[in-house]
């Protein structure tokens, strides 16, 4: 069974730096893979950053009236086709602003996968 | 290449801030422009620094998030803001909690400095001469 989640606004991440923003974007979940399909935002791509590993894709939303980001671990290398990112991501993870806790700390290396706030499964 | 590592520093009340652990040469330069009276370096004229602006600056550069809420108990949220939220959040505060913050960054800075300094001179020290080539000089 495929199930989707779509969007407008998401950025894709290295650390706390931004790689490239999104506008529009789509996750499908074919059982226990999810595919990102993402819009890029000519002229707010940072091509070095973008080459960086990890990298993850990030989604706000409003979660019990908290501004919520969602992170989505990029399992793949990343590449712009024709204005689209086409990659497979790892489930997410959700971390709330101003809480407990915030952006992937340590390391570039960091496991991308490791538990960071409220783990929540938007499907 | 300076890696996006974060670090927490624990405040008083039990507040606390995140911040970059290193800046790279851009947030540098731009904590710098940033302090030039009306932020740009004009040519043919000296440069300015805006005293209003220095205290902040370095604190700008270095903030990625933080625990302050307002009085109604709203996060006042600085992540993924631009410089001048970060600015205002800050000159928002009380003068001795914005002082707490700039204390605890310009700490964190200097601990980094003297840990770079020190890395320096590991490797230095570290670094194994290589074998003298013959001159080639007739």
């Amino acid at each position: 069974m495929v199930r989707a989640l779509t969007g407008v606004v998401g950025v894709i991440r290295w650390g706390y730096y931004n790689a490239v923003a999104v506008e529009g974007y789509t996750i499908t979940r074919t059982g226990g893979t999810y595919t990102l399909v993402a819009r890029v935002v000519p002229g707010l791509i940072n091509a070095l950053n973008l080459s960086m590993r990890p990298l993850v894709f990030v989604t706000p939303f409003l979660w019990e009236g908290r501004q919520v980001e969602w992170t989505w671990p990029i399992l793949e290398d990343c590449t712009i086709r024709e204005g689209e990112i086409r990659v497979r991501v790892g489930a997410p993870d959700a971390w709330r602003q101003g809480g407990d806790d915030g952006l992937p700390r340590g390391t570039a290396g960091d496991n991308p996968d490791r538990a960071r706030g409220r783990r929540m499964d938007p499907h | 290449m300076v890696l996006p590592e974060t670090t927490r520093i624990e405040l008083e009340g039990g507040e606390w801030i995140r911040i970059k652990r290193r800046l790279n040469a851009g947030e540098s330069w731009a904590a710098y422009t940033r302090t030039i009276k009306g932020g740009a370096i004009i040519q043919g004229h000296p440069i300015e620094r805006d005293p209003n602006l220095l205290p902040t600056a370095k604190a700008v550069a270095y903030l990625l998030d933080w625990s302050f809420t307002d009085p109604a108990g709203r996060p006042i949220a600085i992540a993924n803001q631009p410089p001048e939220v970060i600015e205002a959040a800050i000159r928002s505060f009380d003068p001795a909690t914005a002082w707490e913050i700039q204390a605890a960054i310009d700490r964190h800075d200097a601990d980094e400095e003297i840990a770079i300094d020190e890395e320096k001179k590991r490797r230095s020290s570290a670094t194994i001469s290589g074998p003298a080539w013959p001159s080639v000089a007739t």
